[in-house]
């Protein structure tokens, strides 16, 4: 990473506007926009605890995070009591090279994967490909973007950012040469059109690679929550299952497991329950038919372990539900890759410059209007909104922020702790701002500020500031 | 390897406190809090578990029927036949099925799913009143593959097994051992996807379909 501060502030820029004139984009977003709401509302009307629940939630959190390393001790012991392997990596250089190291020494030439968002943080598929293994995502929505040699877009729906008619293209063209000619349109083809390509890759398989949406101390086992079954095909069929976790990811008992599932998937896709819900732990156990010979789970750092005590440590209760994407006219507007990394919207825009750096992402901080939904929405109660306003705070301070800004803020700043002299200063500007908007009670234009008005009107002010018409009030009283 | 291990929890402990290990002692706590968990928040339903059971499953898109316990094999047959399928299937193991004398009328196999599997008869361990779920345990003769692979999945559950919330569930497990099993697989309506504009199908990777078979007698 070293986009320079500059040019990473025009790509999001250019990202952004170039993501509100794609008129598929547009379209995928308008239809994807009012689905997770209504039915995340309508699931938590039917559950009259969700708030208690809610709270409890993030109590265990809170309670994991503050004994981190005794969590993860714990957690570690089981595994390896169950025959499994914990690795560490402290970067996603060093996570890449050790998932790498396993796939060589099982001589692995196919690789299914579940969904992981820690696999897409740490740029795994390029390292494995250039290791000379073939890597099949299988979740339908990263199976898309996969093919259409793309990134997810959204932390629970990959491809929502695809239309139907996308898919068909990118279908034809990649499996006519499997002997799937004919161009299927409807959804109902298209889906079982993959899961007969992707039936051959799961069975095929010498290592699969999951994510982990929770990794449970009490049993050592990973969690993965799934409505397709590609996760649950992943973890069973290869000889070798790797799963990759944030450290974060830690609940203690199956009971606090039991809180946090009836929060993730209601706030994730107002289901009650996803179809899939596994817990993986260890390789086949004596006896067993079937399942892998070797687990090994990769937990990663990547600047976690740094945000803990801090003011940012609450996102780190996040269980990745995207909630907050779905509640966020921003994300509504521009889509999850124009921020530029595997975590978009709200929860992207504080976790980027958390991991990545400051410098990295200036833009994301500010690519909000303070609406606060994602903090209301979130299942866990993690304040994004303040966090958001925090970045901003450290930006000024570390003065990140662009310096005439910081210029302005600060000649005001001056102004505003000399009373009479701002009041003297003030006057002039807003008689003439009364004046111009004085018919239509409110101004179209701005100058320094067409960028604001270019979207809604400045209310004109009133002839005189409010002290003045105060002062002179009293004075007649 | 290790000393990423050491860096990691180093900074942990040193972004948490004062940067010393856990004691034991402190360890041995967190360790009672895991063994004396108990549930917590629970939504609260009324008393009929099978009927809120049911319903819930319906909701999700599956099937059931309300069978004796005499007639686990003729109730397989209907429904397959129903769907126009051969009296044949991938057999899974438990309490119910292991006790279930099978006709030469029927064709059984025991072992996993493979990518041709048609149809897999399965037993659950438990099944969740609150959401619908029934609970699998992998095991020697209990292969979760035929929770994956069938296009039709057939679970025999029986009544008394049904039980409130998830946490009754895990006591259940944690009884008998079974949260030492490889895969404790919850399995909530058949397979589906809504990752094409955001309108499911059923059927994505795993069952199309899922009909229960609950054993009111056993």
């Amino acid at each position: 990473m070293s986009v320079s501060t500059t040019s990473h502030r025009v790509e999001f820029q250019d990202r952004a506007k170039k993501a509100l004139q794609d008129a598929s984009l547009q379209r995928a977003l308008a239809k994807a926009r009012g689905g997770f709401v209504d039915h995340r509302q309508d699931a938590i009307d039917a559950l009259p605890e969700f708030d208690a629940i809610r709270d409890a939630a993030r109590d265990i959190k809170n309670h994991v995070l503050a004994n981190l390393d005794g969590y993860l001790e714990l957690y570690e012991q089981q595994v390896i009591e169950n025959g499994g392997q914990v690795h560490w990596a402290r970067d996603a250089e060093e996570a890449c090279q050790i998932i790498a190291g396993i796939c060589k020494d099982a001589e692995a030439k196919t690789v299914t994967k579940g969904k992981s968002m820690v696999s897409e943080e740490m740029h795994l598929n390029p390292v494995l490909e250039e290791a000379g293994i073939t890597v099949v995502e299988t979740d339908l929505g990263e199976y898309i973007v996969q093919l259409a040699g793309e990134t997810p877009s959204h932390i629970i729906a990959p491809a929502v950012h695809k239309t139907r008619e996308q898919i068909t293209d990118l279908f034809h063209e990649h499996h006519s040469p499997l002997g799937y000619t004919d161009r299927v349109t409807q959804r109902e083809a298209l889906v079982n059109e993959a899961r007969s390509v992707l039936r051959e890759r799961f069975v095929s398989a010498d290592v699969g690679i999951t994510g982990a949406n929770f990794l449970v101390a009490e049993t050592g086992a990973n969690v993965i929550v799934t409505n397709e079954g590609n996760g649950d095909l992943t973890s069973c069929l290869p000889r070798v299952h790797i799963v990759t976790a944030g450290i974060e990811k830690i609940v203690p008992s199956l009971d606090d497991l039991s809180v946090l599932l009836r929060v993730l998937a209601r706030s994730a896709t107002g289901q009650e329950f996803s179809a899939y819900t596994s817990l993986y732990s260890g390789p086949r156990r004596p006896g067993d038919m079937e399942g892998p010979e070797a687990y090994h789970v990769v937990l990663l750092d990547n600047g976690r372990s740094r945000l803990l005590g801090g003011q940012y440590q609450p996102m780190l209760r996040c269980i990745r539900c995207g909630a907050c994407l779905n509640h966020c006219p921003v994300y509504g507007s521009i889509g999850g890759h124009a921020y530029g990394w595997v975590y978009s919207g709200p929860m992207g825009s504080v976790l980027t410059p958390l991991l990545n750096g400051f410098d990295q992402s200036l833009d994301l901080p500010n690519a909000c209007t303070l609406n606060g939904r994602c903090k209301e929405v979130c299942p866990v109660r993690i304040p994004l909104s303040d966090l958001l306003l925090k970045h901003r705070v450290e930006q000024h301070e570390r003065r990140l922020s662009p310096g005439f800004g910081r210029f302005l803020l600060g000649a005001w700043a001056w102004l505003a702790c000399r009373p009479r002299l701002y009041q003297g200063v003030m006057a002039l500007p807003l008689r003439v701002m009364h004046m111009l908007g004085r018919r239509r009670g409110s101004l179209t234009w701005l100058p320094g500020a067409s960028g604001w008005t270019g979207s809604r009107d400045f209310p004109a002010p009133a002839r005189r500031s409010f002290m003045r018409q105060w002062r002179s009030r009293k004075v007649r009283s | 390897m290790n000393r990423a291990r050491e860096q990691i929890l180093g900074t942990i402990r040193k972004s948490l406190a004062d940067g010393e290990p856990r004691t034991a002692r402190r360890l041995e706590e967190l360790r009672s809090r895991i063994e004396n968990s108990r549930p917590q928040v629970q939504p609260a339903f009324d008393d009929d578990l099978l009927n809120r059971f049911c319903q819930k499953h319906v909701a999700v898109h599956g099937t059931y029927d309300r069978i004796s316990v005499d007639h686990i094999e003729s109730a397989v047959v209907k429904h397959l036949a129903s769907m126009g399928l051969d009296a044949q299937w991938h057999l899974g193991s438990g309490p119910l099925l292991d006790a279930t004398q099978w006709t030469d009328k029927v064709f059984v196999y025991r072992k996993g799913a493979d990518r041709d599997t048609k149809v897999a008869l399965s037993e659950a361990v438990a099944a969740v009143a609150e959401t619908g779920t029934l609970v699998m345990c992998s095991g020697p003769t209990v292969p979760p593959s035929q929770n994956y692979l069938p296009d039709d999945h057939l679970i025999v559950v029986d009544r008394r097994r049904i039980v409130r919330h998830m946490e009754d569930a895990w006591a259940i497990l944690r009884e008998s051992g079974a949260t030492k099993r490889r895969a404790i697989n919850l399995i909530t309506g058949p397979s589906k996807t809504g990752d094409i504009e955001q309108t499911i199908q059923y059927g994505a990777h795993g069952p199309r379909r899922l009909h229960l078979l609950i054993v009111e007698d056993a």
